[in-house]
């Protein structure tokens, strides 16, 4: 492991920043958070790699708003992301009532984009020695008792709000919908460049079976019984002896099958009454 | 192809076939866990030996497995022959031990005080005078009897059981009065025992009772051949010849009342009581030999009978039916099969499948307390007994070969009726085809407190004196000899059978395993007996707060009243009819309904048996699942918690007519499902009525109206929600699409919240996936469902337009909840229905399991399954 303490006091782990938290200015210990600047082969806009700070071993009791509070007195932040786990692409909660994205309890990483590039170097080069304080009387994390009381009420929601928001997707999402329905009835019984038309459900002539696996394997089956039924069994001589053959073949395999079973619970003492 | 499943082997245990099997089991034990078959062993030809076992491949046992089982078991139990010839070796040194005992002096019968201080008279001193003399004279015979000499016998704790001969000359004419005989055989015993303890390879000398008759002791030995020392059962009779068997007709007297009673007279009343329990222990020992010699040519030659015997007896020891007084003994199974032999319903070329199987059939249908199996096939003797006289006088009759001996004649009605109960079950067993049936029959034993629900014991034995005075059952008690225990037994069990009537299956005395005791101690007195007794409830009737009576005008009434003495009130039903009724309780709860059978036992006991001391089991884990809540109204009983469950139910069934009946609701529901463990039953502490009362910020708005918890003021109460899912009809409108669906669902949500809120001015609480409704001061949380969205969520559509359906956690989840549990609920609601005790089983087993701290870890619904596959394959236990 590369171990890098230079003149500055700051300390560099594999090319990240080690940073102490306390939770408050009181504690004695505290987790490390683990630093670097953000660096994607792909350009992500809402990541760009020179202003976004990538966190490490984020503990579990500070949030979003104590993690602003902290890094904000190196510049402006823009965005905040916690995830789970370290992504290609980022996920973001496009609402606010259906979370796509569910954070687990635990230790999670972050990417906090700052406005200035220079506020990702001042962080990196912060020292060891001077921990950061998460709840500060000014902004304190709320624990205990009252954040249980806090975390009952925010689970309320706000119906009118939630109404709205349905009703804004809802439309949009009828827009779809008759957009896609609209495509397909213009389409409808217009051959493509190879002369192949494809048959929707909204066809008038010919309503399509949907294109389901369970369909498929179903005529298949019904393909493979056809085929079974033109067999002809036991008609040659050679068919009849063979079947015999197999029947007795069966029965002995049954038989020594059994016997390992038991063979197997006389191993297990499965005979002992007493 | 007809599956090898229900192939067997031949008819008769055909020798061949028998070891070809062993050979493979004994020989080709697999290193490896299975061993793969051989292609070309399975298609060589067929040799004759083979030919003929898949050939005889039918019906003969239940299945291949099975029959592989039996041989299995059977190679556990039996003798091997190196150690049965090594018996014989003991028997053979034993035997010229025994008959070249030296004669001893002449002695006065009654005064024992010559008997040196190792070694104690083993009857229970009754100091009355017997009179008499008494020289030893060694025995004349030794013969091995029993089940070791038809090979039945059964490891891991095989004792042989010896017979002893008197020789007629030590017996005088008129030994068979007053207990000459009974004194004289047990001392006979003490002298043996006297001289065999100075033998160096003999250890452990002790007596026993035989079948736990206590005028009957035995001497049991272990003696130290070369290698391991084996256990001896002696037992003693008169030669042949000794004694008239009709001297001992069920209906003579042979202890006279003036000695028994200890007045010196020796007038005889011409009223003398029949001593048919005395006699008959007599003329067992009388008719040893040749009931023994019977059995011994009977079964010679038929090994698969004897297989079938030892079948038998392990079925009988795994159910404690075949120890103590008045048990179900081996040597009773034996002569039974013996019996059906005889009367051809058996025979020797069935396999020892078969001979189980039938045996237990025969024994399913028959009752020996109305007509006894009977083996005596000369009736040609004018002085035997009448058969109806028999069946007056014992509970139960088995006849033996010589006609004059009832061979149950101290097994009790109740115990018949368990062997018969168990042997009906055994062969429901057999029938069905999913049980591991060897396992239930052979493997698990079935104990006395687990087969019953309810046990009983009798504290103060002497109690049961007061018995005997309170049914005049002294006539009895001199047949017995003065053990009042077993005198008392029979009336108790038909005195609890007539008094528990319909609210009981069975009712059962517990045989407890004989005693043995060091032959320098003096026998265990009858206080020292145990007496306890299991009930198996009838769930239908065994909870009812009432016995209906008779009529009140009908004469049976006069019988009823007296029976039930002051208890017994007249009384009027609904059903107009007015009869006489005992009422046991009035309160309405199943915690206190749930041991009525146990103030009926009590009553009984106390009323007619005059016993007092009554240890009751049946109730002891109840305040496990009893709260202790304050009760806010009047008169509120928890009790263990099935009342509440109902009364939750009653507000459910309510708050369903509310919901049918909605107005203007966009779908309509098709149908509501409680989900929640309440509605099985299930729920260890069943959600109360909620009532609000405590410090907390309530949300004005009345569609969500929720008490707030702050952390400076104490806490709301928890109200436990109870889920119910709400189906919804089926529409074209859903979209096609999760997300969308999600967002449509919560709209109805909204909608249904605010419809109950304005039509029935319920206080709601509105989330996205559940309205929560409080409702009789019940809190329910209603989700709105609709069945289509598991295959929605599934749904995966492959890059070429194919539409595949993909299980994941959400769609199964899901599933779960809406599909699976609402089934599950229903199915477990309907086991509560049919047995009352689910619930609270169920309850226990999850305080149980939450105590271990592995609630975490087991999911309730696994418990509940659990529990429910107890209830639907009795023999699971």
């Amino acid at each position: 492991m590369e171990h890098k303490s230079d003149s500055k006091n700051h300390m560099v782990i594999n090319g990240f920043t080690v940073l102490q938290t306390r939770f408050t200015d009181q504690s004695k210990t505290g987790h490390y958070l683990y630093v670097k600047e953000h660096a994607a082969k792909d350009q992500d806009a809402r990541r760009p790699p020179e202003r976004t700070l990538f966190v490490v071993n984020i503990p579990p009791y500070c949030t979003k708003e104590s993690l602003r509070h902290i890094f904000s007195r190196f510049g402006k932040i823009l965005h905040i992301h916690l995830q789970d786990k370290p992504t290609k692409d980022l996920l973001v909660n496009k609402s606010q009532f259906f979370p796509d994205v569910q954070l687990q309890k635990g230790f999670k990483v972050g990417y906090i984009v700052f406005r200035k590039p220079a506020s990702v170097e001042t962080v990196k080069q912060l020292p060891f020695d001077t921990p950061l304080v998460i709840s500060t009387p000014k902004n304190p994390v709320s624990t205990g008792v009252k954040k249980w009381c806090d975390e009952y009420e925010k689970s309320r929601v706000d119906v009118k709000q939630l109404q709205v928001e349905i009703d804004t997707y809802m439309q949009s999402y009828d827009k779809i919908v008759e957009a896609d329905k609209k495509k397909a009835m213009e389409q409808e019984g217009v051959p493509d460049e190879d002369g192949w038309v494809t048959v929707t459900r909204h066809s008038k002539k010919n309503k399509a079976v949907p294109r389901t696996e369970a369909m498929e394997s179903k005529l298949t089956e019904i393909e493979r019984k056809k085929k079974q039924n033109m067999e002809l069994k036991n008609f040659y001589t050679f068919q009849s002896r063979e079947t015999k053959r197999n029947e007795i073949a069966t029965l002995r395999k049954k038989f020594e099958e059994d016997k390992q079973r038991i063979s197997l619970m006389k191993a297990a003492r499965k005979f002992k009454p007493y | 192809m007809k599956r090898r499943h229900e192939s067997n082997e031949s008819n008769g245990p055909t020798d061949e076939v028998e070891a070809l099997i062993e050979d493979a089991l004994t020989e080709d034990v697999p290193e490896k866990k299975t061993k793969k078959i051989d292609k070309g062993q399975l298609y060589k030809p067929l040799s004759s030996d083979e030919l003929h076992q898949l050939k005889d491949a039918e019906n003969l046992f239940h299945s291949n497995v099975f029959k592989l089982q039996i041989t299995e078991l059977l190679n556990e139990v039996q003798l091997k022959g190196k150690r049965i010839s090594r018996i014989h070796e003991c028997i053979k040194d034993l035997k010229s031990v025994l008959l070249h005992l030296p004669r001893g002096k002449e002695h006065d019968l009654g005064d024992c005080s010559w008997l040196p201080d190792k070694v104690k008279l083993p009857l229970i001193d009754h100091g009355r005078t017997i009179k008499g003399k008494f020289k030893f004279l060694p025995p004349i015979d030794v013969q091995e009897i029993g089940s070791f000499s038809t090979g039945t016998c059964l490891r891991p704790n095989p004792s042989v059981d010896l017979q002893l001969t008197i020789p007629k000359d030590f017996f005088q004419p008129k030994d068979y009065m007053n207990h000459r005989y009974i004194q004289k055989r047990a001392l006979y015993l003490s002298v043996i025992a006297l001289k065999l303890q100075k033998q160096e390879s003999v250890q452990n000398v002790k007596f026993s009772y035989q079948n736990g008759n206590t005028l009957k002791p035995i001497l049991a030995l272990d003696y130290k051949g070369e290698g391991k020392e084996v256990t001896f059962h002696l037992h003693v009779c008169p030669e042949e010849g000794t004694f008239k068997y009709s001297r001992f007709h069920i209906n003579k007297n042979n202890v006279r009342q003036s000695w028994f009673k200890g007045q010196e007279s020796e007038e005889v009343s011409p009223e003398e009581p029949a001593t048919p329990h005395y006699n008959t222990a007599i003329l067992q020992d009388l008719t040893m030999t040749s009931n023994n010699q019977c059995m011994k040519s009977a079964l010679h030659d038929a090994s698969s009978v004897k297989e079938g015997i030892s079948l038998l007896r392990i079925w009988l020891q795994q159910r404690e039916l075949d120890v103590g007084h008045g048990g179900f003994s081996g040597f009773t199974m034996s002569m039974y099969v013996i019996y059906l032999l005889s009367r051809r319903k058996l025979n020797k070329m069935m396999s020892n499948y078969q001979i189980m199987r039938n045996t237990l059939l025969q024994l399913a249908k028959e009752n020996w307390t109305e007509e006894g199996p009977d083996l005596c096939g000369d009736k040609s003797d004018p002085n035997q007994p009448m058969t109806d006289d028999f069946q007056q006088i014992f509970n139960c009759v088995f006849l033996d070969l010589t006609g004059y001996v009832n061979l149950c004649s101290e097994m009790t009605k109740s115990t018949f009726l368990r062997v018969k109960h168990e042997a009906e079950l055994a062969v429901k067993i057999l029938e069905d085809k999913t049980v591991d049936s060897f396992h239930v029959l052979f493997l698990m034993p079935v104990k006395f407190t687990r087969k019953f629900e309810h046990i009983f014991h009798v504290t103060c034995i002497e109690e049961l004196k007061n018995t005997v005075d309170k049914l005049n059952l002294h006539d009895r008690l001199l047949d017995y000899g003065g053990n009042y225990v077993h005198t008392v037994i029979p009336n108790v069990m038909s005195l609890l059978q007539r008094a528990l009537n319909k609210r009981i299956d069975l009712v059962q005395i517990k045989q407890y395993p004989l005693k043995q005791w060091d032959i320098n101690d003096s026998p265990p007195s009858i206080e020292d007996q145990k007496v306890t007794v299991g009930i198996s409830l009838n769930p239908e009737f065994a909870f009812s707060s009432i016995d209906k009576g008779p009529p009140a005008d009908s004469p049976e009434a006069k019988e009823f009243r007296e029976f039930w003495g002051e208890k017994s009130e007249l009384r009027r039903f609904k059903d107009s009819s007015i009869t006489e009724a005992v009422p046991w309780t009035t309160e309405k709860s199943m915690d206190r309904r749930r041991i009525i059978c146990s103030y009926v036992v009590k009553e009984v006991m106390k009323r007619w048996a005059k016993v007092t001391h009554i240890s009751y089991i049946g109730d002891q884990l109840d305040q496990v699942l009893s709260l202790p809540i304050q009760s806010y109204e009047k008169n509120y009983v928890y009790g263990t918690g099935e009342e509440q469950h109902s009364f939750l139910m009653q507000s459910y069934d309510n708050l369903c007519k509310v919901l049918r009946n909605l107005k203007d609701m966009p779908l309509t529901i098709n149908s509501i499902q409680g989900t929640s463990p309440v509605f099985r039953f299930t729920e260890v502490f069943p959600a109360l009525p909620a009532t609000f009362f405590y410090h907390a910020r309530v949300s004005s708005d009345k569609k969500d109206l929720r008490l707030l918890p702050q952390s400076d003021k104490p806490c709301p109460p928890y109200t436990a929600v109870t889920k119910v899912i709400c189906l919804l009809e089926g529409s074209g409108h859903w979209p096609d699409d999760k997300n969308a669906f999600k967002r449509i669902k919560a709209a109805l949500h909204i909608k249904f919240g605010e419809i109950l809120c304005d039509q029935h001015d319920l206080p709601v609480a509105i989330d996205i996936d559940h309205v929560d409704v409080r409702f009789e001061d019940y809190v329910f949380r209603l989700e709105l469902q609709y069945l289509r969205e598991i295959a929605l969520l599934k749904k995966v559509t492959s890059p070429d337009g194919m539409v595949k359906f993909v299980d994941n956690d959400e769609a199964l989840r899901l599933e779960q909840d809406i599909k699976l549990l609402p089934i599950l609920t229903s199915t477990l609601h309907g086991i509560q229905q049919k047995f009352n005790s689910f619930s609270g089983s169920v309850r226990l087993v999850k305080r149980w399991i939450s105590s271990q701290l592995l609630a975490d870890h087991v999911p309730d619904i696994a418990v509940e399954l659990m529990v429910a596959y107890l209830y639907t394959s009795p023999w699971a236990q």
